[in-house]
């Protein structure tokens, strides 16, 4: 195009009348056009002049109010299974309460947007759910409401900071006592339900930094004397006397020192499966004295393990799902729907039933013992889009409870 | 006293035929030269309604964050999976060439194989790297295959069979070959520019060559087409196997860009909005397209708008040809009737020299035409030839009275003087209001459309009488009617004026208008099927489209802007959790096939950082973090605008962009009202702040119907605070109503003009117009030579920068009580939207064009594809009303001002009006969509029959005043002019009906029907309806007997 205008301008020199004529016609489209664009709409206006009467405008701008509502599609990193209820939770303070072993689903409030991480339930009624920042809930009522716990540590001046670490694991034992775990070494002891004591192991055991330096990710407690914590860096500690004394079990046979392990499960005193990344899963049947690496055939990253008797499954990365019939013998891979999204939780049901959770709210439930699941399907309500709206610097979320 | 003044002025022209003749002949060859400089081309910026706020916003953001004109191309494996070294290396051609197209953004490739799309590690000592899906070694070795096949490629024709077959024999060939061709690309050596281009782009892939000639391995063996690495394969085991799944697991690669089944693969290019050659794109994608599929193993799908655009291109022939035999048929249909040279010569010669005034009239403006307008130009002909038919109808019967071939011409002449400029005068007026949209298109058809009516009046109204002047005198007074069609006119005529059947014909005709309300409300807006509606379902475009959203996620992107205040702003953790719970929402609706947005390239890389345990998969506290996180990333890819397509470089702006299946007027509609529910009902940061129009109530209604007749309503401050407890409080704003200066003038300004990117500002300032005020002096021309402007958009910037000049008022503001925030609504002049402006912490005024403001996030729709068509959608559902209440009005008011007679007024626009009914119940059945292209082409063809009724009803008129009786009068007309009605009408339908038998494209052939239905329903309006209304109802002016004066003047 402005090659064209460059000859007009060639031509206007050579033929003076045409390029006044051209001019004289452009000046008048500019001058229509401008018209159209607005002045000609101006005197349009008095032609059609309908009376401008402003309309009272009113607001239906709610004022932000609590709601129990859950960012949709949030991913599930919890899952615990009782008699006939279930519970799972994950990111963004969500949790979902069924009553039918898992088939059905509703939300539950929680005062919170932290993520949780785990939840355990020590009967029908009492449980906990942890998560990041220090996320501590307490349910009385089998997980219908909860309240959120303040866990108040001790420095070495004698200084009370309430904790801002994450917790990853917690497992209750019994209705009021509860065992939890989480970033920086924390491992957290309740014995009443409400306040929480830190257990700080001694150094002449675990060195200098008292596992302050890693990430613990389990608690599995099998009684109230009996129980695991396992994290990062191939850590795994035992007690057998509620946590009084503890002892560090790190020989692994053909296990890098720096195994990641992100879940422990112990299905009786002195055996226990640890799984974690890169598909590692080992078995001790002898309280952790030795870990014999299974063979699991996948490389995906093992993120929770449920075992009960002989039969034992573990889930993970891109949505696997194995199966042991043998204590761990042999593994398969269970019948599930072709997914690729990654599954954080699984639990075991008294009934054969089974559960897993993991990405994007995703819940799987086998009725066959694990041999075969299916993806549950639940509507998260999709109330108004009204959350608690964020305030302040530190993205504490208005609507949490004290 | 007016006939008297047409016959004088008859009289006049007629006798100065000379001077007449050389006078409309000098303009005509002024034109013709104009004419010849015409450009065909498409802008895509012309489809857009530039005052639109979601527009605003996207030639805001379009340069960051993806403009809509984006290439779709889908690459299928026939047999197997994308994972074998064949099908990558494929991709990787492919995504490699279409970036070396002219025209397309660099920033906006996205292929498994282009280094944008990454995923990322932490390697054993802790340090984030992130890494190209594919694989950094993959893609090495891949480049070197893919140019060591093309370098054979040239090779085998350079030196014919003797190809290197080894990988030594290959670097020497690189070697020889690069120091052979290396000197030549200076040019200067006389080669063809083509041929010099071709040099240079060898040249540079050679060395490109060179330097990856390293990867392949020593036991590499090349002969002919099999390239082959030590183990058959090029790409072990070992690169392939993890490939899988580091797909399956990547969110943003599953699904959108590799297929859920693994068979095939998404590339999109995204193209710069300047003025694109589509027709070469399109050529180019064709090109390398043949070049993929020439084995036979993979399949390619394009599609997307520049590739929609071509595919009109390549058409065109078609169209030109398809028009061209409508003008036979014209020719051999009016031949058929006239019987007579006078009947053929007198249409076209009009036709013609009003098309070579039209045409010329276009390429002065500077506009241009493309493919799809082509229809416009065909029915603005079938005006022309309408009124010449009249004409030469009415010659011939004057002639056959007067028996004298001079007094006839000016008889007719003068007696058509009236309704035929009425009627033209009428018709160009109807054409421009369509300018009442602000789509550039159809302001463009607008304003050459109204031209080119008008300049009917001088090529048929005048050049036709001067021509039957000149030429011989026809030889037999009697002139030949055909007997069928004057037995069907007296039928017609009998039935229209009948007592009883006039009561059927206007009975039937309520019937037929109130059933075609019914539909007529129903008609969607935009696009009423998947793929596009220009082209046909089993059109190839509309297959891939259709293989493309059955196979992907989705292809059709619809993007929501974030704006936050200040640099770094994206990076606050409560920006990241609002961006995150608004994609969560949107996520949640079906049609939604995927999203993207800063917040999960941010869990992902949390994750990764924390042994990519699931529960990292969060985002972190502080904004310290998060751009630490984020800058990890960057700086661990080769190019540091990985995060380009969702965040800017300042971290001040970030996109959510969400795919969508399909485009259609209800999907988008449906997105738009999602996303806006959410951003109005869910309250964000302390301070809120939007401008609100009121809704309900009648005078919305109002408003819908005029759409952008009428000034756009005033819209009211809204401010709510957060209260410590919590809750939003709507605050009190002051309405000061106060007139304020323009502020200080400065090159930074220009950037707050509406439509001025960043980029149209750099070209403004280089060409020297660095302050707003010297864009508001500029000359339309100057500044319509500046890069990215035009004539027509060059009106509009000045337009804007003239406003921008202005003192503005002030109708509502408000200010905090700490002063952190003061907001502003300005109002410019009495057509313009309010703006909402914002001055946070005592920073410059800045104006937000989506009307909305959250302190923290703001939400600004809406971008992207869907987004655009979003506001043409908008734009068209409004005009629609305004544009056929505007034309009616006018009809109604010219009418109504030369005959006087409110009866005639009405008569018309209830014939225009059933017309324009039927239209709409055919588009509701044949599922037409208003869009840009079909709304045009509805309003003038409702149009089109305007001039039928009124030369009838000047017929009957005349008659009454040469004293006949009414009935009388009226069958004479419908005898008489409804015979030239007739003619016109059925040649026209003839001319255009067989495009829906022959037309590729689907448009022309949906607009064929629905032209020729309307120029059906108009001719029978205009002799059946009308008469029968006046039969009935015998209004005034048909019972007003001529006084004595006018009876002498006709036999004078």
């Amino acid at each position: 195009m402005r090659s064209t205008a460059r000859e007009d301008k060639s031509q206007m020199t050579l033929t003076p009348t045409v390029g006044v004529a051209e001019n004289a016609l452009r000046q008048l489209a500019g001058e229509a056009r401008l018209m159209l664009s607005r002045r000609w709409k101006t005197g349009l206006l008095a032609l059609l002049a309908a009376g401008a009467l402003a309309a009272a405008g009113d607001s239906d701008l709610e004022p932000a109010a609590e709601q129990d509502w859950v960012l949709p599609g949030a991913d599930l990193f919890a899952i615990e299974l009782g008699d006939q209820r279930a519970w799972a939770a994950g990111y963004w303070g969500v949790l979902l309460l069924s009553e039918d072993g898992g088939r059905s689903w509703r939300v539950a409030p929680t005062p919170t947007s932290e993520s949780i991480f785990s939840v355990s339930f020590g009967d029908d009624r009492h449980g906990f759910a942890v998560g990041a920042n220090g996320l501590v809930l307490r349910s009385t009522d089998g997980g219908e409401s909860w309240s959120r716990q303040t866990v108040l540590l001790e420095d070495e001046f004698g200084d009370s900071w309430p904790l801002g670490t994450s917790l990853f694991g917690v497992q209750a034992v019994g209705g009021n006592e509860a065992w939890a775990v989480g970033d920086f070494g924390v491992v957290l002891h309740t014995t009443n339900g409400a306040t929480w004591e830190q257990i700080r192991f001694d150094e002449a055991t675990f060195g200098d930094d008292n596992l302050t330096d890693r990430i613990l990710n389990a608690v599995e407690f099998s009684d109230r004397q009996n129980g695991w914590i396992a994290g990062e860096f191939g850590t795994v500690v035992r007690t057998t006397d509620g946590g009084r004394s503890w002892v560090g079990s790190r020989e692994f046979e053909d296990t890098p020192e720096d195994l990641y392990v992100f879940a422990l499960s112990s299905s009786e005193v002195g055996r226990a499966f640890a799984v974690g990344l890169a598909g590692s899963v080992l078995l001790t049947i002898d309280g952790g004295q030795h870990w014999q690496p299974r063979n699991v055939p996948t490389n995906a990253g093992l993120y929770a393990v449920a075992w009960r008797g002989d039969r034992g499954v573990v889930v993970g990365d891109r949505g696997v799902i194995f199966l042991t019939e043998n204590s761990g013998q042999s593994w398969r891979e269970a019948e599930r729907p072709r997914l690729f999204s990654w599954l954080t939780g699984v639990a075991f049901g008294g009934d054969g039933s089974a559960l897993a959770v993991g990405e994007g709210g995703l819940i799987l439930r086998s009725a066959d013992q694990g041999r075969s699941w299916n993806r549950v399907t639940w509507r998260s309500p999709q109330a108004a889009p009204l959350l608690p709206a964020q305030g302040g610097e530190n993205g504490a979320s208005a609507g949490e409870g004290p | 006293m007016l006939d008297q003044f047409t016959l004088r002025f008859s009289r006049f022209f007629i006798r100065h035929r000379h001077v007449n003749l050389a006078l409309i002949g000098a303009a005509t060859l002024f034109f013709g030269y104009k004419a010849l400089q015409l450009q065909v081309f498409s802008q895509f910026i012309d489809l857009l309604p530039r005052d639109h706020q979601f527009i605003e916003v996207y030639e805001k953001y379009n340069r960051r964050f993806g403009s809509a004109n984006v290439v779709t191309a889908a690459i299928f494996a026939k047999d197997g999976t994308i994972y074998n070294e064949r099908f990558l290396e494929k991709v990787y051609g492919f995504t490699d060439q279409i970036d070396k197209i002219d025209g397309v953004d660099h920033g906006q490739i996205v292929s498994i194989t282009h280094i944008t799309v990454r995923d990322q590690e932490v390697d054993r000592s802790g340090i984030l790297r992130s890494r190209q899906i594919v694989g950094q070694e993959t893609i090495a070795l891949l480049e070197a295959q893919f140019f060591t096949r093309r370098a054979l490629a040239r090779a085998a024709s350079h030196i014919g069979g003797s190809a290197p077959a080894t990988l030594d024999e290959l670097r020497e060939y690189v070697r020889a070959r690069s120091k052979e061709i290396g000197p030549l690309t200076a040019g200067g050596s006389g080669f063809a520019p083509e041929r010099l281009r071709a040099i240079r782009l060898e040249n540079a892939e050679l060395g490109f060559l060179g330097l990856r000639l390293a990867e392949l391995p020593d036991d590499y063996t090349l002969s002919g087409e099999e390239l082959r690495g030590g183990e058959g394969t090029l790409l072990t085991a070992r690169l392939i196997d993890p490939l899988e799944d580091r797909i399956h697991q990547n969110k943003q690669v599953y699904g959108r860009l590799v297929s859920l089944d693994d068979r095939a693969t998404l590339v999109t290019a995204g193209f710069i909005e300047s003025r694109l050659d589509y027709s070469r794109i399109f050529q180019e994608l064709r090109t390398l397209k043949a070049e993929l599929e020439a084995d036979g193993t993979v399949e390619v799908h394009l599609t997307g708008q520049p590739v929609l655009a071509g595919w009109t291109f390549a058409f065109l022939p078609e169209i030109v040809v398809i028009l061209l035999l409508s003008l036979a048929v014209l020719i051999v249909l009016l031949g058929v009737y006239f019987r007579h040279y006078y009947g053929v010569v007198m249409p076209f010669s009009g036709a013609i020299v009003s098309a070579i005034w039209g045409l010329g009239f276009i390429s002065l403006m500077g506009y241009q035409l493309e493919p799809l307008v082509l229809v416009i130009p065909m029915l603005i002909t079938a005006r022309a030839v309408s009124h010449s038919v009249q004409f030469v109808e009415r010659f011939y019967e004057e002639y056959e009275r007067l028996a004298d071939k001079e007094e006839a011409v000016i008889q007719s002449m003068a007696e058509l003087l009236l309704p035929g400029t009425l009627a033209i005068i009428t018709d160009a007026f109807g054409i421009f209001v369509i300018g009442v949209s602000s789509i550039a298109l159809m302001q463009k058809v607008a304003f050459f459309g109204a031209f080119w009516a008008l300049s009917i009046a001088v090529t048929e109204m005048l050049l036709n009488r001067l021509m039957i002047a000149y030429f011989p005198a026809p030889k037999s007074t009697r002139h030949y009617t055909p007997a069928v069609i004057t037995r069907l006119l007296s039928g017609l005529a009998r039935v229209a004026t009948g007592r009883r059947s006039a009561r059927v014909v206007v009975g039937l005709w309520l019937l037929l208008a109130v059933t075609c309300l019914v539909f007529a409300g129903r008609v969607t807006v935009g696009e009423s099927r998947p793929g596009t509606p220009i082209l046909y379902e089993d059109s190839e475009y509309n297959r891939s489209a259709a293989v493309i959203s059955e196979r992907f996620f989705g292809a059709d992107e619809f993007q929501v802007i974030v704006e936050t205040e200040l640099r770094g702003g994206v990076h606050r953790p409560e920006v990241m959790h609002e961006i995150e719970s608004f994609q969560r929402y949107m996520e949640q609706d079906p049609k939604v096939g995927g999203s993207i947005s800063i917040v999960d390239y941010l869990k992902a890389i949390t994750r990764t950082f924390h042994n990519a345990d699931p529960r990292w998969l969060a985002i972190p506290y502080t904004p310290q973090e998060i751009g630490g996180l984020l800058y990890l990333y960057e700086a661990s890819a080769p190019d540091p605008r990985v995060l380009n397509p969702v965040r800017d470089q300042e971290a001040q702006n970030a996109a959510i962009r969400l795919f969508y299946a399909d485009h259609q007027g209800d999907t988008i509609q449906h997105a738009t009202e999602r996303a806006l529910d959410y951003i109005e009902r869910r309250p964000r940061g302390k301070v809120n702040a939007r401008l609100r129009v009121p809704e309900g109530g009648l005078l919305t209604r109002g408003y819908d119907l005029l759409g952008p007749l009428v000034p756009p309503r005033r819209a009211e401050l809204e401010i709510f605070v957060q209260s410590d407890a919590g809750a939003y409080e709507l605050q009190e704003v002051s309405r000061p109503d106060r007139v304020e200066p323009a502020p200080e003038d400065s090159s930074q300004r220009i950037l707050t003009l509406p439509r001025v990117t960043r980029e149209l500002r750099e070209s403004l300032i280089e060409a020297g117009y660095d302050t707003v005020q010297k864009i508001a002096d500029a000359g339309v021309e100057e500044l319509g030579r500046v890069p990215g402007y035009d004539l027509a958009t060059a009106y509009a910037l000045i337009d804007a920068a003239e406003l921008d000049r202005r003192d503005f008022t002030v109708p509502a503001e408000w200010q905090s009580d700490d002063g952190r925030v003061s907001i502003q609504v300005r109002k410019r002049a009495l057509y313009d939207r309010d703006e909402l402006w914002i001055s946070y912490e005592g920073r410059d005024w800045e104006r937000r064009e989506s009307g909305r403001w959250a302190e923290g996030t703001s939400f600004a729709l809406a971008s992207g594809l869907m987004g655009v068509l979003a506001a043409g959608n908008d734009e068209v559902r409004l005009s629609n009303n305004a544009i056929h209440i505007a034309s009616f009005s006018t009809v109604f008011l010219i009418v109504l001002i030369f005959y006087r007679s409110f009866a005639i007024a009405l008569l018309m626009i209830a014939s225009l009006a059933t017309a324009a009914l039927i239209s709409l119940a055919y588009m509701y059945v044949a599922r037409i969509g208003f869009d840009v292209n079909t709304l045009p082409v509805q309003a003038l063809g409702v149009g089109v029959g305007v001039d039928y009724a009124l030369y009838i009803m000047d017929r009957v008129v005349n008659e009454r005043k040469r004293g006949h009786e009414l009935i009388e009068a009226l069958q004479i007309a419908i005898q008489t002019t409804g015979m030239a009605v007739f003619f016109t009408a059925s040649t026209l339908v003839g001319g255009i009906v067989f495009w829906y038998f022959i037309s590729s494209l689907r448009f022309a052939a949906d607009m064929s029907l629905l032209l020729s239905i309307l120029l059906v329903a108009n001719m029978l309006g205009a002799m059946l309806l009308i008469p029968a209304l006046v039969a009935l109802f015998r209004p005034r002016f048909a019972l007003a007997v001529a006084q004595s004066g006018v009876e002498p003047e006709q036999v004078g």
